[in-house]
């Protein structure tokens, strides 16, 4: 099958490759209908983040129809159109039956390379690097999809393939990260970055109840999708302070909730950017952990720093706002499984749509092409979705 | 107050038995080191030990890490394990013996000097856990490779032990990993 690898730092390519095929018994097949490319990639790609090797195949973020099923498989059929949350669930263990599954127990087959990390390694992701499982990506032709009936959802009449698309990753992460906010009617929520989760959790937010949402960034084009889907947005770029720019929005109080949706490559203006930018650069430091300060320090007293960007090993965290503001500090990768069901609802009564996300869509074959222009942020890109 | 060439003195104490850990670590040696790895799995005691006694379930649990071949009578285990970097497979053979409080199966290789595996160990120690989770599996692994080599291999067994008996099957990537 053709699929996209990463050979390299910055080196993709789309190659050959070993078909998908069913390994256990309780894994599917599916075509991959849509598949897209994710912020958390460049961090692989740009060499910031440990743990792939040449010639993975990559990608977590897809949707598709399912072709072939495993011997144990009782739900999921051949020819149901599905989404698939970017973690592998395997529903059984103390984690995945306590609503946090992308803490699986028993998904990960690299589990010891994680674990000297993490201390408690997570669950296997699909195209992630080693350490986060090894599993083959979605940027293929099929994928494999393991313990198939706690991680395929068959997408209801209503909802587009390219929606189901973002159900996958892109707006479970948001949807995850609004949900931490403990959002009470009336709440305003401030969201640092307007990506395709930042945008997502910034509509989450409003579904779930806040009454106002600030989005952060510097390109307009990404705050213009903001707005237009609901938020009000703040160039940070081009203001002196954007906490006081913050306070000012709020009536000095700031906001109830700050969701992070950056992560390791963030920008800023201050000084600490540039010592991050310098400690990045020799590898004295894997982050830039700029929008994570920012955060901490816009949220009201009392607040919810929700934080969804990936990150490495931040070495220079302000621990002492966090206290001396009683900030409670809420993060994990998306609980895409606990929220699909909620999420299709509120895509089928209008109430969020990811569908602006998809600014290019383009063959596979075009995909070296697409991660350049989202990582350039080219021609308004957002997001380059993939049709194999 | 401490005189500054006793302070300078201590912290290269320090810093040299610092040193010493890690390449102890890392290094390894000829001479089996102990690691263990605990982990909390969500069913009983005796579903455990279960597991661990049926050598077909031992080799699902071992996978691509290595084999293990059982004599007619069931405690002579021969165990042959892969060890990291491609280097030769540690192998020998051990006599099981299952029971005490808390329930222990210690697999334990000839005391014999320069026997293949001499002082060579498995031992798996199963207690209730705390919060009725299940069972506190510890797997406590003596090889004659680095620690962290034994203590990545010991996660590994329990980690498959564990995914074995949740979910029916363990972790696997190949014939389709990541990478070509």
């Amino acid at each position: 099958m053709r699929a996209l690898c990463w050979n390299g730092v910055n080196d993709l390519a789309v190659e050959t490759v070993p078909d998908a095929t069913i390994v256990n018994p309780h894994d599917v097949v599916l075509e991959v209908g849509l598949t897209v490319t994710c912020g958390s990639d460049l961090h692989f790609i740009d060499g910031y983040l440990p743990g792939m090797r040449q010639g993975d195949v990559f990608g977590h973020e897809f949707m598709g129809r399912v072709v072939e099923v495993g011997s144990a498989v009782t739900r999921t059929k051949v020819g149901d159109r599905v989404t698939v949350p970017s973690f592998v669930s395997c529903g059984e263990c103390w984690y995945c039956s306590h609503d946090m599954p992308s803490l699986c127990d028993t998904s990960n087959p690299n589990a010891a390379l994680q674990q000297p990390v993490l201390g408690h390694p997570g669950g296997g992701i699909y195209g992630y690097t080693h350490p986060f499982g090894g599993y083959q990506g979605s940027h293929a032709q099929y994928v494999r999809v393991p313990f198939a009936d706690t991680n395929c959802f068959v997408v209801p009449d209503g909802v587009t393939d390219v929606q189901a698309l973002f159900v996958s990753d892109a707006l479970a992460t948001g949807y995850t990260g609004a949900v931490f906010c403990d959002i009470t009617p009336g709440d305003t929520v401030a969201v640092f970055g307007a990506g395709g989760v930042g945008i997502m959790a910034a509509a989450s937010a409003r579904a779930l109840g806040a009454a106002r949402t600030v989005v952060v960034d510097r390109f307009p084009e990404r705050l213009a999708l903001a707005e237009a889907q609901g938020s009000e947005v703040l160039d940070y770029s081009s203001v002196d302070s954007v906490q006081e720019a913050l306070r000012e929005m709020t009536g000095g109080r700031g906001p109830d909730a700050v969701i992070e949706a950056v992560g390791m490559e963030g920008h800023g203006t201050g000084l600490q950017n540039v010592v991050d930018r310098a400690k990045q650069v020799v590898r004295a430091s894997t982050d830039r952990a700029t929008p994570l300060r920012e955060s901490l320090l816009a949220c009201r007293k009392g607040g919810v720093v929700s934080v969804l960007g990936v990150y490495g090993l931040t070495d220079s965290f302000p621990m002492g706002i966090v206290t001396n503001k009683g900030l409670t500090i809420r993060s994990a990768q998306q609980y895409g499984q606990v929220h699909v069901p909620a999420m299709f609802e509120h895509i089928q009564r209008g109430a969020i749509d990811p569908t602006p996300l998809a600014t290019h869509t383009m063959s596979l074959e075009d995909s070296v092409e697409g991660y350049r222009l989202f990582k350039e942020k080219e021609d308004g890109c957002i997001r380059a979705v993939f049709r194999p | 107050m401490p005189d500054a060439r006793d302070t300078a003195a201590g912290a290269a104490r320090s810093v040299v038995g610092a040193v010493r850990d890690v390449v102890a670590k890392v290094g390894g040696g000829s001479s089996p080191s102990a690691v263990q790895q605990t982990l909390t799995v969500g069913r009983s005691v005796e579903e455990v030990a279960t597991l661990w006694r049926d050598p077909a379930a031992v080799r699902r649990v071992l996978g691509d890490a290595g084999d293990v071949t059982v004599d007619g009578a069931g405690d002579r285990w021969t165990w042959r394990l892969a060890t990291p970097g491609g280097g030769d497979p540690v192998e020998w053979e051990t006599v099981l013996a299952d029971g005490g409080v808390p329930r222990t199966l210690r697999w334990s290789g000839p005391d014999d000097v320069g026997t293949p595996g001499q002082g060579a160990e498995l031992v798996v120690t199963l207690r209730e856990a705390p919060q009725h989770l299940g069972t506190e599996q510890v797997v406590r692994l003596a090889l004659p490779v680095p620690d962290l080599a034994a203590g990545a291999m010991a996660l590994t067994l329990g980690y498959r032990a564990r995914a074995l008996l949740l979910t029916g099957e363990t972790p696997e990537l190949e014939p389709v990993p990541a990478a070509r």
